[in-house]
């Protein structure tokens, strides 16, 4: 339980175009133990699906490149497997829920079908096993198993995430990974969802990558956060770590000030100033310099290491070297 | 959620019912809801019919082939339905037999060129970069060379016979099936499906074939119902020069070229002839049309 059975180390990924090289993910690191959910926060372009992607294998082949890092898996790496290998660990070991549920089911096949042909693919079984197990997972998220003959503009969106959910879980992965499966479901479904998700990952006992923008989630249905910032993880922990714990860096104070809040009475809302680096021109230093409020001159120049604490790690020079301590 | 998930039991019943269902079954009940695809369908299965029975209602040897000067340019009447051609030979046994070469030939030309097209066109499409280049530019030199002049070549150093002729007209139309995929895919591999059916692990060629190509496939049918009619034509054009079809062999194409002369005062000629290829390619056209409708499951009911 408490060994970390999925890691991905010092993970940096381009993408190179005619005309620019987008530095997506610069140097990530993170880890996740059996069971549990890793939130990722990050704002857009932060490099969240890039991640997700190479975790996959499933990088744009011509434009990515993959330059340096591993990703173990049960103490496998993922960069060291065939092809044919990969893909016998995607939907059976790892699988993924996109964001948009309204195009990533194929509109000319029946939604059972599809759910169907992961199940055959995977595991071998005879007919009514199959045609059983395929009837379980339908009402296991709650559609009655008698539309799975239905094609999928006969559903709303959200008995459509329901069903790619089924789709994802239905070989039993060991890593689901979620690229922000609510956003585009409204509000009221975008809970139920949620709960979904935590509820079946909970007796299917899956671990979860649960990509996400909104804090409020994380706090809801995840156990570790990681704070991702211009391709790398700048802060990490436990939810208590991110929601309780005193210091931060500047950029979850950011975030969580640019989420209005019921107890403290203010005005406005103070997002962060400014916009993300240029991911094709990344700045010498620490990434957020240029919009951090509490920017030292050190931060132009140096990169921070991580500051580790028990489980709550922040890379910033405010909690690093000489200035350990003088927290904001 | 609702009570029949809670409680949901797998019978024998349900097994039973789920082993039965069919895809093809599926597409053809929705395909007899179209009345114009019924009717395409009508028409085409006379039409072959027609051929497949040809001997049995006119001899082919004796009406179709011997000449008979005596009856020659006979307007249609009671023994010769569709009148007769200048060697005095009945127009309507010409026809039926001339079914047989131009459908043979306008299917297996489609057919076999679909195919191949299909296969690059979606090997260029999905893959993208260096294997789509090489395929392309390929396909697009064999395109810049006039359709017409490529057979006539290719019948030339292969010799004048049916199956080159279904080779030379084959080579003509890969290129133009080929883009027609491509483009389709092209259109097709952006969606969230694809990815997503790529994150189950599914391979390529499945994907191609279950996810891609039939979501790709309304341009497609479209192309590949035109192409038909459009092979009957251009044997006409190589018959006309002497390389399509040996006379006095009957095929629709044929038949017009030979009737050019007689046909300011004869125009039951190519009436005739000329009526069987609209025929067939609008009876193609409406099955297909319906066909296409049938598969896109967003269109049903
Ligand atoms: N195929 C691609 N070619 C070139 N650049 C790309 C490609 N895909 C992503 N990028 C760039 O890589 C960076 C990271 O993108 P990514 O999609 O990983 O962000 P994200 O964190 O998932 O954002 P969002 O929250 O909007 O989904 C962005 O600057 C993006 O423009
Ligand atoms: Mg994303």
């Amino acid at each position: 339980m408490s060994e970390a059975f999925f890691t991905i180390q010092d993970l940096w990924v381009r993408y190179v175009t005619d005309h620019e090289t987008v530095y997506a993910v610069n140097g990530l690191s993170l880890s996740l133990k059996r069971g549990q959910t890793l939130g990722l926060v990050g704002e857009t372009g932060a490099g969240k699906t890039t991640t997700a992607l190479s975790i996959m294998r499933l990088l744009p082949p011509r434009v990515s490149r993959v330059d340096q890092g591993n990703i173990l898996f049960n103490g496998v790496s993922l960069m060291d497997l065939s092809e044919e290998e990969m893909r016998r660990v995607r939907g059976e070991k790892i699988a993924m829920i996109y964001q948009d549920p309204m195009t990533s089911l194929n509109p000319v096949m029946t939604v059972g079908d599809q759910v169907q042909e992961v199940l055959e693919l995977h595991k071998k079984q005879s007919r009514r096993a199959l045609y059983k197990r395929v009837d379980e997972l339908f009402a296991m998220v709650g559609i009655p198993p008698d539309r799975k003959k239905e094609y999928p503009h006969q559903f709303s969106g959200g008995m459509k995430q329901r069903i790619v959910i089924a789709m994802a879980l239905a070989c039993e992965p060991e890593l689901l990974i979620a690229d922000e499966p609510t956003t585009a479901l409204d509000v009221t479904i975008q809970a139920q969802v949620l709960q979904m998700i935590a509820k079946l990952k909970d007796e299917l006992d899956t671990s979860m990558l649960l990509i996400t923008h909104d804090l409020g989630v994380v706090a809801q249905t995840c156990d570790m956060v990681a704070i991702m910032y211009a391709g790398k993880i700048i802060e990490s922990g436990t939810v208590h770590d991110i929601f309780h714990n005193k210091d931060h860096h500047p950029y979850t104070e950011g975030l969580f000030g640019s989420i209005p809040k019921l107890t403290v009475e203010s005005r406005r809302l103070s997002p962060i100033e400014g916009l993300m680096p240029d991911p094709t021109n990344l700045p010498d230093g620490c990434a957020f310099a240029g919009r951090c409020p509490a920017c030292m001159p050190i931060c132009m120049a140096q990169e921070p290491d991580y500051c580790q604490r028990a489980s709550h790690a922040i890379k910033c020079h405010l909690f690093t070297g000489e200035n350990r301590g003088e927290a904001v | 959620m609702t009570s029949k998930t809670a409680n949901w039991e797998f019978s024998e019943e349900l097994f039973e019912e789920y082993k039965k269902k069919s895809q093809i079954a599926e597409v053809w009940r929705r395909l007899k809801k179209s009345k114009t695809a019924m009717l395409g369908l009508f028409v085409l299965t006379t039409i072959i019919l027609l051929a497949l029975f040809a001997d049995l209602i006119r001899n082919y040897q004796s009406m179709a082939i011997e000449q008979n000067i005596m009856n020659r340019l006979q307007s249609p009447n009671s023994t010769h339905w569709f009148g007769t051609d200048a060697q005095g030979r009945d127009l309507f046994a010409r026809v039926i037999h001339g079914a047989r070469i131009s459908l043979l030939l306008g299917f297996s030309c489609t057919a076999i060129s679909v195919f191949v097209g299909l296969i690059l066109g979606s090997v260029a499409g999905y893959f993208g970069g260096k294997i789509d280049g090489v395929i392309m530019r390929i396909l697009d030199s064999i395109m810049s060379i006039p359709a017409i002049l490529l057979s006539l070549a290719i019948v030339a150093v292969l010799g004048q016979s049916i199956p080159n002729l279904i080779i030379a007209m084959t080579v003509a139309y890969v290129p133009g099936f080929a883009r027609i995929v491509r483009a389709s895919v092209l259109t097709v591999i952006g969606n969230e499906y694809i990815e997503a059916a790529k994150a189950s692990g599914l391979g390529t060629f499945r994907i191609i074939s279950k996810y891609v190509l039939p979501n790709a496939f309304g341009p497609i049918i479209v192309e590949i119902t035109m192409s038909v009619a459009s092979v009957i034509k251009a044997v006409a054009g190589l018959s006309f020069i002497g390389l399509g079809i040996i006379p006095p062999t009957p095929e629709w194409g044929a038949m017009l070229s030979e009737s050019r002369e007689f046909m300011r005062y004869n125009p039951y000629l190519v009436l005739y002839p000329g009526l069987a290829i609209v025929l067939t390619s609008l009876s193609l056209n409406l099955l297909g049309d319906g066909l296409r409708d049938a598969l896109d499951p967003r269109l049903k009911d």
